[in-house]
C-alpha cells in the first residue's frame, strides 16, 4: 500500500505542518517503531538524501523530526523512504504535538532544578564547614559565600512558588506554595540582617536546600504524568486533515479545513471522510465506530449526510462538502473538549481541607507571635516565629502529598494505568455511578461467530460465502471478509451467476447451488436448497469484562451503557453482562452522552471513541481504554495501557491507598507540627534545630510513603 | 588556611562550568529524549560493515 | 534525487588508535612489571640490589606513574579517540594533532621512565614528575582538548551521548587540577619547590590525588564502560536518563571528598568532616552508576558464560562497585583511624586500578583490535584464561593487603592492661606481614600472567590479520552544525556552533580566575601569620631534606603524628600546623610500612643513623628497608644551597639575608661538625661533604624545630 506524500510539499500543507518559524522542519509520528534497529535504519535515511539536513528519531515518543536543506528536497520523499522500510509516516501539526510543548515546559524546570541544585549545594557544604566549627575570618568569607549563592535562589528558582502564592490570593486561598514563599523571602531577608549586622544565624542552607527538595519531587511528578504524553499519538484523525478535491484534471490534495460548500472530494477506500456533506456518487459502505459508536459497517445511499471522522470502507466515494473544518460535527466536538493535556493545578493545590487548615492556622500562629512577640523582644520572637516556620511548613504537605501521588502514580503506572492528574486520587473516591460506553470498551471493534450449527460435514463453507459475497458491497460481507481474512486471501473458489436476492445472494461452484441469506435472526448457508450452515454474527464482549462488573456490582456502584449503537445490541450486551435494560442507552450522539454523564454528579466514564470525548471530560474520572483515539486520550483523566478493564479495579485500590498515606503523612505532620510548634514558640527549639530536624522529618515522611503505597 | 581562598573559588568556578554546561545542554535539547540515543549508537558504524550494507 | 547539496565523505582515524592500543599494552607491561618487582622488594628486600635507581623509593612512583599515566592514560586515549569519533559521526579534528598528542603524552613518559628512577621527584604522589615534565604534560593536554573539542565541534550528531559528558569533564577538570598542584618554582633544571607549604601543599595534593582518582581513573572508564559494555552486549544502557543523573551528580559531588585522605592530621577538624560528608555521599552516584552497568545486561547473562569481554565488563563494574563502597567507608573517620597509613588502602587502590580500570582496558583492546585489525580474536579461550587467572590475581592481591592492612593496624593500636602498647617496636609489625607481601607479589605475578597471555593473543591476532585496508571512505549527511561559506548563518546555526564557543570561554573563565585567586595566594605568605615558635631548616638540614624528597623516602614513612592514643605513645606528641609550615614540599605521607618520623630527631645519636642508613639490619636485623650505601659516596650539593634559601625566603621563609647569602658556608660548617662526630664515634673520616651528613642533620632535625623544644 503505497501512499501518496505530494502533498507535504504543497504549501498550503507546509503551512499547517512545518515547525513554527521554520518550514524545513516537519515532525512525523512513525507508526511501527519498536526497537533500536529501527532507529537507525530510518536514521539511515539521511544518508541517502543529500537534501537532508536532519532526521532525527525520538523512540520515546514515536517521531523523527525530518530537516531539509534550503530550496532543496521534498517531505514527501522523506516519507516515502520512511514507508519503504515498512514504518507509516503520519505528519504532525505543530500545535497539536504535545510533545513539543512538554520538551519546552521541561527544559526550563530542569535548568531551574539544577541551579537549585547546585546552589542549595555548596550552600550546604560551606554551612557544613561552618556547623563543623569553622571560624574566623573564613567563616565570614564562606557566610558572604552562602550569601552569593543564595541570590539565583530567591531571585531566580523561587519564582514558581511566588506565582503559585499570588495565584491562590487572587483565588482568595493561602495555596502551599505560600509558607514556600515566606520561608523563602524571610530566610533571605533575615539571614541578609544577620549578616551585615555580623551576628546571628544565617538560614540560606535550610532554606535553599528545601527549595530544592521540593522542586525535585514536583519535577518528578511531572515527569510521572508525561508518561502519558507518549500515547497521544494523533494519528487515526491526523488523516482528516488532507482532503481530495475533484477539479478538471482529476484531484488535488487540498488541506480539508480550507474546503468550502459545494466542492466535490473524492475519498478512496480505508480514508477518513474529511468534512461533513453529502454521497453524490451511488453507495458507500461506512465504519461509523469511532464517530458514532455503530459496531456494523453501514450501507449508505447517493445522498446520505457523510460526517468527517467516519472511515470510508468501500472502494471508491465521492461528497459534496456542505461543511468544513470547525464548522463540521466532529470540528464541533473537539472546539467542545478542552485538549490541553497539562493541568493547570496539580501538585501546587493543597490536597484537601486538612492541609489548608493546617497551612492557615501555623501561618497565622506565626504572624500572631510576631506581631505580639515584636513588642517584648522583636528578636527573640522573630527567631521562634521563623523556628516554627521551617519547622513546619514543609514536609506533610509541599512534600508529603507529592510524593504519595508520585509513588502511587509510578505504582499506577506498573499495573498499567497512566494517569493525567493525581486529582484522580482524590476525586475518585466520590464515583457512584460509572459509564461504560459499549463499542470498543465493553465489545471489540472485531465480530465473532456465535450460535453456529451445521447441519452437513463443513467442508469449504466460508471460502463459499465469501465467493458469494465478493462482489457484495453488503456491510455483512465487510465484516466477513474482516474475520476470515486469511481464507479471503488464500481461496482459489470462485463463484459463478451471482445473483442478489433481497435478503442474500445466490451462485454456482462448481456446479452446485449456494444460496447465502438471513435466517432466523441469523445467517444460513444453503446446498442447493438445503441448510448446511446457521450462524449469528456478533460483536464480541471482551475478556474479564464480566470480573469487573461483578467487582463493580459488589462494590455498590451503579453501572450504566451509553451507546451509539442501535437498541438490540446494546440491550443484547447488557443482558449479557446482567446490566438492568433501564440502565442501557442506545442510539445516542456524543452530546447526549455528555450531557448524561454531567447530569449525575459524581461519575466515572470509561469510553473509547470520538463520541466519548466529551462524556470523558465531562465525568469526574474519565478513562480511556486500550486502543482509544487521540481525542479520548486528551479528555480522559486515566489512560488503559492494557486490554483489560478489571485493572480498574487497581485504580481503586492504589487511589485508597494514596489518600490513606496522605492522611498519614498529615496525622504525622499535625503531632509534629503540634508538639514541635509549642516546643519552637516556647524558645525550645531555635531555627538551626528546626532546620536539623527539617531533612530528619522529610526522610521520615520519605520512607513511609514509600513503604505506604507499596505495601 | 590561605590555601583555602584558592581552592573553594576553583572548586565553585569549576561547579558553575559545570552547571554552565548543564543549562546549556538543556536548552539546546540534548535532553529532551532519553531513551533513543542509548540505542542509537548500537548502530554498526564499523566502516567495513557498513560498507557491505550499501552494496 | 533532486539535490544541490553534496554528502560528505570522511573516514574515522583508526591509525592513531592502532597506536594508542599498541602504547597501551607496552607500558602496561612496564608498569605491571615494575609493580611486581616493588611488590618483591617488599618481601624480599636484597631486590632493591644496592642500587640507587633500583630502591623502592624510586622505584614506586615510576609504577604508580606508569600505571596511572601510561598504562590507563593510553587506554583512555586509544578508548576516547575511537568512540568519539563513531558517537560524533565525524574524524577527529585534526590528524597532525592527535600525532603530536600521541607522540608528546610518550615522550611524557619515556622522560618519566627516566628521571624518576634517578630521583628527580617532586615528591608529591602522582604527581611526582618535574617542572619541565609538568608543563610537557600541560601542553599535550591542550592539544588533546583542542583535538577533542574540535571534534566535538564538526560532529555530524546534535546529540551528545552521555560517555562523551563523561569525556568532557576528564579534560577539563584534570587540566585545571593539574595546573593548580603543579604551581612551583624551579631550582634547577631538575628540581624545584611547589609554592604551597606543609597544611596547605598537603591540602592542594590531596585535593589533586583524589581527583586525579576521580578524574583520570573514574569518569573516563565510566564513560568507555558507557560505551564498550551496550556495544559488546549489543543492547542499550539500562537506562540512559540514569545514566545522565550518574554523570552529573558525579562532576558535581567528587570535588569535594578530598579531605578524606588527611583524616586525624593537623587539618582542621572542619575539613576533614567535610571531606568525609562528601566522600560519603558519593556513594549513592556511584553505585546508580554500577547498577546502570549491571543491569545492562539484563536478558543478556549469557554473554556472561561465552563472552570473555563480557566477563571483563562485568568484573570490572562489580570491582568499581566494590572500591566506591570501600572508598565512602574508609573514609569515615573511625575506619580510618585503623586504615589509614596501612596496606588496606594498597589493597583498595588495587581492587580499583587492577579491578575496574585493568579488566575494563583489557576488555576494550579484545573488542577493538580484532575490529580495527579487520579480523576475529586470535583464540578466545586464552581470553579467557586471561580472565580467570587475573581475576585470581587481583583477589589475592585484595585480599592479602586487607589482611596485611587490618592485622597491622590493630598491632599499632594494641594496649595492654597498663595502657602500653602490646607491640612498641615497630619492626614487630612488620614481619607479622612480611608473608601476607608475599601473597600479594604473586596475586600480582598472576595478573601479569594473565596480561602476558593477552599479550601474545593480541599479538598472534594482529600478526594473522589481514593487511589493513586503506581507509573506508562513509558518506554522510553533514548537519546544521556545519559552517557553510557564502550563505547567511541564522541565529540558529550560530547557537549550534556554540558548543566550541561555550567551552572556549569557560576554559578562559576558569583560568582567569584561578590566576585572578593564585596571585593573592602567591602574596599571602607575606603575611601569613606564621608561627614565631620554630625556625626554618638550616641550610644543611635542607640539602638533606631534598635528599630525603629524592630518594622517595615518603612512600615508606610517614610525617604525621596523629592525635590517636597508638599514635601518640609509639612516636610521641601529635603533629601540630607549624611544625610544617615550612615544608615545601609537605612530607606527611600515606603509607607507614617503616615507622613515623615526624619525632625522630634527637631519638638516636648520628652513628645510629649513618650505620642504619648504610644497613639498616646492623641496627633492626629484621628490617625490610633497603641499604642506601652511595648517601656515604656521594657528595651533597652546596653550590645550590644558596640559590634555594633565596627561594625559599621569597616564599616567605624568614632566612635573613646572612643566611642566605653565607648559605654554603653555614651548610659546610655545620656538615664538618656531623661528620666530626661521627669520626670521634668510629666512622671512617672525610663523611662532611657526603649526602649522609646533609641527611643525618634533616633527620635530626624533625620535630625539634620548635623553638621551646630546643631551649
Amino acid at each position: 500500500m503505497a501512499t501518496a506524500f505530494e502533498y507535504l510539499d504543497d504549501s498550503s500543507f507546509r503551512d499547517i505542518y512545518c515547525s513554527i518559524g521554520n518550514s524545513r522542519r516537519m515532525k512525523f509520528y512513525i507508526e511501527g517503531i519498536r526497537c533500536g534497529k529501527c532507529v537507525s535504519k530510518i536514521e539511515n535515511i539521511k544518508n541517502q538524501n543529500a537534501a537532508l539536513k536532519n532526521l532525527e528519531v525520538d523512540l520515546a515518543h514515536q517521531t523523527a523530526m525530518v530537516e531539509l536543506h534550503e530550496n532543496t528536497g521534498s517531505f514527501a520523499d522523506v516519507a516515502k523512504s520512511i514507508e519503504q522500510l515498512g514504518f507509516r509516516p503520519v505528519p504532525l501539526q505543530p500545535q497539536l504535538d504535545s510533545a513539543e510543548v512538554w520538551n519546552a515546559e521541561a527544559r526550563k524546570d530542569l535548568i531551574r532544578l539544577a541551579t537549585a541544585g547546585f546552589c542549595a549545594g555548596n550552600i550546604m557544604m560551606l554551612a557544613f564547614a561552618i556547623y563543623f566549627g569553622l571560624e574566623g575570618e573564613l567563616r565570614l568569607t564562606f557566610e558572604w559565600l552562602q550569601f552569593l549563592l543564595y541570590m539565583p535562589v530567591v531571585f531566580y528558582v523561587a519564582i514558581p512558588f511566588y506565582k503559585g502564592f499570588i495565584q491562590g490570593l487572587k483565588e482568595h486561598e493561602i495555596s502551599i506554595d505560600g509558607p514556600m514563599t515566606v520561608a523563602s523571602l524571610l530566610g533571605f531577608f533575615i539571614s541578609t540582617y544577620h549578616l551585615f549586622k555580623g551576628s546571628g544565624p544565617i538560614y540560606f542552607d535550610s532554606t535553599s536546600g528545601f527549595l530544592f527538595l521540593i522542586l525535585a519531587t514536583r519535577y518528578w511528578q511531572k515527569k510521572t504524568r508525561h508518561e502519558y504524553l507518549r500515547y497521544l499519538s494523533p494519528v487515526s484523525l491526523m488523516d482528516t486533515f488532507k482532503a481530495r478535491l475533484k477539479n478538471t484534471k482529476g484531484w488535488q490534495w487540498v488541506p480539508s479545513n480550507q474546503l468550502s460548500a459545494k466542492q466535490i472530494v473524492i475519498v478512496e477506500k480505508n480514508e477518513w471522510i474529511p468534512a461533513d456533506g453529502k454521497l453524490v456518487s451511488n453507495s458507500a459502505v461506512l465504519d461509523l465506530s469511532l464517530l458514532d459508536g455503530e459496531s456494523h459497517p453501514r450501507l449508505v445511499n447517493k445522498g446520505f449526510p457523510l460526517k468527517a471522522g467516519t472511515k470510508l470502507l468501500s472502494d471508491h466515494a465521492e461528497l459534496e462538502v456542505l461543511s468544513s473544518g470547525k464548522n463540521t460535527v466532529l470540528g464541533h466536538l473537539l472546539g467542545a473538549l478542552n485538549l490541553s493535556v497539562e493541568e493547570k493545578t496539580d501538585s501546587s493545590a493543597l490536597s484537601n481541607n486538612a492541609s489548608k487548615w493546617l497551612m492557615a492556622v501555623v501561618l497565622s500562629v506565626a504572624i500572631i507571635v510576631l506581631i505580639i512577640g515584636s513588642l517584648i523582644d522583636f528578636n527573640t520572637y522573630f527567631e521562634r516565629a521563623f523556628a516554627l516556620l521551617v519547622l513546619a511548613c514543609p514536609c506533610a504537605m509541599a512534600f508529603g502529598t507529592p510524593l504519595a501521588f508520585s509513588f502511587s502514580m509510578k505504582q499506577a503506572q506498573e499495573k498499567g494505568l497512566l494517569l493525567k492528574s493525581s486529582k484522580v486520587f482524590e476525586s475518585i473516591k466520590n464515583v457512584r455511578t460509572i459509564f461504560l460506553d459499549k463499542t470498543g470498551t465493553l465489545t471489540g471493534k472485531n465480530w465473532e461467530l456465535t450460535n453456529s450449527f451445521f447441519y452437513s460435514v463443513p467442508e469449504n463453507f466460508q471460502e463459499i460465502i465469501l465467493a458469494l459475497e465478493a462482489e457484495s458491497q453488503h456491510p455483512v460481507a465487510y465484516a466477513l471478509r474482516e474475520i476470515w481474512s486469511e481464507q479471503a486471501r488464500n481461496s482459489k473458489i470462485r463463484a459463478e451467476y451471482i445473483r442478489e436476492l433481497p435478503t442474500g445472494v445466490e451462485g454456482f461452484c462448481d456446479g452446485v447451488i449456494w444460496r447465502f441469506c438471513s435466517f432466523q435472526g441469523g445467517y444460513g448457508l444453503f446446498q442447493n436448497g438445503n441448510l448446511v450452515w446457521k450462524f449469528q454474527l456478533e460483536s464480541k464482549i471482551k475478556a474479564h469484562i464480566q470480573n469487573f462488573i461483578s467487582y463493580l456490582k459488589s462494590k455498590g456502584y451503579r453501572i450504566v451503557i451509553l451507546s451509539g449503537d442501535s437498541f438490540e445490541e446494546t440491550t443484547r450486551v447488557a443482558k449479557l453482562l446482567g446490566i438492568e435494560s433501564r440502565d442501557a442507552f442506545s442510539s445516542l450522539t456524543a452530546f447526549e452522552k455528555a450531557e448524561m454523564v454531567k447530569a449525575s454528579s459524581q461519575s466515572m466514564m470509561i469510553g473509547d471513541g470520538v463520541n466519548d470525548a466529551l462524556a470523558l471530560q465531562q465525568a469526574t474520572v474519565g478513562v480511556a481504554v486500550q486502543g482509544s483515539i487521540d481525542l479520548a486520550l486528551k479528555s480522559a483523566d486515566v489512560l488503559l495501557l492494557n486490554d483489560n478493564l478489571d485493572s480498574v479495579r487497581d485504580l481503586f485500590e492504589i487511589s485508597a491507598k494514596a489518600r490513606d498515606q496522605i492522611r498519614k503523612n498529615l496525622t504525622a505532620a499535625l503531632i509534629y507540627n503540634s508538639l514541635g510548634g509549642v516546643a519552637a514558640l516556647l524558645g525550645f527549639i531555635n531555627p538551626f534545630v528546626a532546620a536539623l530536624l527539617m531533612p530528619i522529618s522529610s526522610m521520615y515522611i520519605l520512607a513511609t510513603t514509600w513503604w505506604g503505597t507499596r505495601r | 588556611m590561605s590555601i583555602l581562598m584558592l581552592m573553594i573559588p576553583i572548586a565553585l568556578l569549576l561547579g558553575l562550568c559545570f552547571l554552565g554546561a548543564f543549562i546549556w545542554a538543556t536548552t539546546r535539547g540534548q535532553f529532551d529524549d532519553s531513551i533513543t540515543p542509548a540505542y542509537r549508537i548500537l548502530e554498526n558504524e564499523n566502516s567495513n560493515e557498513m560498507q557491505q550494507e550499501k552494496l | 534525487m533532486n539535490t544541490t547539496q553534496q554528502f560528505e565523505e570522511f573516514s574515522y582515524d583508526d591509525d592513531i588508535v592502532r597506536k594508542f592500543l599498541i602504547a597501551t599494552l607496552t607500558w602496561g607491561a612496564i608498569a605491571f612489571i615494575v609493580g611486581l618487582v616493588i611488590a618483591v622488594q617488599m618481601a624480599y628486600w636484597p631486590l632493591n640490589l644496592d642500587l640507587p635507581w633500583l630502591t623502592f623509593g624510586r622505584l614506586r612512583p615510576l609504577h604508580t606513574n606508569a600505571a596511572i599515566f601510561a598504562f590507563a592514560g593510553n587506554a583512555i586515549f586509544a578508548g576516547i579517540y575511537h568512540s568519539s569519533q563513531r558517537l560524533l559521526k565525524t574524524r577527529l579534528f585534526s590528524d597532525s594533532l592527535s600525532r603530536i598528542h600521541f607522540w608528546g603524552w610518550q615522550l611524557i613518559i619515556l622522560a618519566a621512565a627516566v628521571t624518576l628512577p634517578l630521583g628527580y621527584s617532586q615528591a608529591k604522589e602522582y604527581a611526582e614528575l618535574e617542572w619541565p615534565i609538568d608543563i610537557a604534560i600541560t601542553l599535550v593536554w591542550v592539544v588533546f582538548a583542542v583535538n577533542f573539542f574540535g571534534t566535538i565541534a564538526h560532529r555530524r550528531e546534535r546529540h551528545l551521548y552521555v560517555a562523551l559528558w563523561f569525556y568532557i569533564a576528564t579534560i577539563v577538570t584534570v587540566a585545571i587540577l593539574h595546573v593548580v598542584n603543579s604551581i612551583e618554582i624551579p631550582v634547577s633544571l631538575f628540581q624545584s619547590y611547589p609554592v604551597y607549604a606543609g597544611i596547605q601543599d598537603a591540602l592542594v595534593q590531596w585535593w589533586y590525588g583524589h581527583n586525579a582518582v576521580a578524574f583520570f581513573l573514574t569518569t573516563p572508564f565510566l564513560g568507555l564502560m558507557y560505551y564498550y559494555l551496550p556495544k559488546a552486549a549489543n543492547r542499550p544502557v539500562y537506562s540512559y536518563r540514569l545514566s545522565i543523573i550518574h554523570f552529573w551528580s558525579l562532576v558535581f559531588i567528587y570535588i569535594w571528598a578530598g579531605p578524606h585522605h588527611l583524616l586525624y592530621t593537623s587539618l582542621p577538624e572542619w575539613a576533614q568532616t567535610l571531606g568525609v560528608v562528601f566522600s560519603v555521599m558519593l556513594w549513592a552516584p556511584s553505585w546508580g552508576g554500577m547498577i546502570n552497568g549491571l543491569l545492562t545486561l539484563r536478558g543478556a547473562w549469557h554473554l556472561l558464560r561465552t563472552d570473555p569481554i563480557i566477563k571483563f565488563l562485568v568484573a570490572a563494574i562489580t570491582f568499581y562497585g566494590m572500591a566506591t563502597f570501600e572508598g565512602p567507608l574508609l573514609s569515615i573517620k573511625t575506619v580510618s583511624s585503623l586504615a589509614h597509613y596501612t596496606d588496606w588502602i594498597v589493597g583498595h587502590v588495587h581492587g580499583g586500578t587492577l579491578g575496574w580500570n585493568g579488566f575494563l582496558t583489557f576488555a576494550m583492546v579484545y573488542y577493538l583490535v580484532p575490529l580495527l585489525w579487520n579480523t576475529k580474536l586470535y583464540s578466545n579461550k586464552l581470553a579467557t584464561v586471561h580472565f580467570w587467572i587475573g581475576l585470581s590475581g587481583v583477589i589475592l592481591y585484595y585480599i592479602s593487603m586487607i589482611t596485611a592492612g587490618i592485622t597491622q593496624g590493630l598491632m599499632w593500636r594494641a594496649l595492654d592492661a597498663n595502657g602500653r602498647l602490646v607491640y612498641p617496636d615497630f619492626i614487630e609489625t612488620v614481619t607479622r606481614i612480611v608473608p601476607l607481601y608475599w601473597g600479594r607479589a604473586i596475586g600480582g605475578a598472576l595478573f601479569i600472567i594473565g596480561f602476558a597471555i593477552m599479550i601474545y593473543n593480541i599479538w598472534q591476532t594482529i600478526k594473522r590479520a589481514p593487511a589493513l585496508p586503506a581507509e573506508t571512505k562513509i558518506k554522510a549527511a553533514a548537519i546544521s552544525l556545519n559552517k557553510e561559506e557564502g550563505r547567511e548563518v541564522s541565529s540558529h546555526r550560530r547557537l549550534e556552533g556554540m558548543a566550541t564557543v561555550f567551552t572556549v570561554w569557560t576554559v578562559i573563565a576558569v583560568l582567569a580566575g584561578s590566576i585572578l585567586e593564585i596571585y593573592p595566594t602567591l602574596s599571602l605568605h607575606r603575611y601569613l601569620p606564621e608561627s614565631n615558635a620554630v625556625r626554618p631548616y638550616t641550610a644543611l638540614e635542607l640539602a638533606g631534606r631534598d635528599i630525603y624528597v629524592k630518594e622517595g623516602c615518603y612512600t615508606c614513612h610517614s610525617q604525621q603524628v596523629r592525635p590517636l592514643v597508638g599514635d601518640v605513645l609509639r612516636y610521641g606528641k601529635a603533629s601540630t600546623l607549624e611544625e610544617s609550615q615550612y615544608d615545601r614540599p609537605h612530607q606527611w605521607g600515606s603509607k607507614r610500612t617503616g615507622p613515623d618520623l615526624a619525632r625522630l630527631g634527637k631519638k638516636y645519636p648520628n652513628l645510629w643513623h649513618y650505620k642504619h642508613m648504610l644497613n639498616p639490619r646492623e641496627i633492626t636485623p629484621q628490617s625490610i628497608m633497603p641499604n642506601y650505601p652511595w648517601l656515604a659516596e656521594n657528595k651533597f650539593d652546596s653550590l645550590l644551597l644558596r640559590k634555594k634559601l633565596s627561594i625559599m625566603k621569597n616564599l616567605g621563609v624568614p632566612y635573613t639575608d646572612e643566611q642566605v647569602a653565607n648559605a654554603d658556608v653555614h651548610a659546610e660548617k655545620q656538615a664538618l661538625e656531623i661528620a666530626q662526630d661521627l669520626k670521634s664515634q668510629g666512622a671512617p673520616a672525610g663523611l662532611e661533604r657526603k649526602e649522609i651528613v646533609a641527611l643525618i642533620a634533616y633527620l635530626q632535625a624533625l620535630g625539634q624545630l620548635n623553638v621551646e623544644v630546643k631551649k
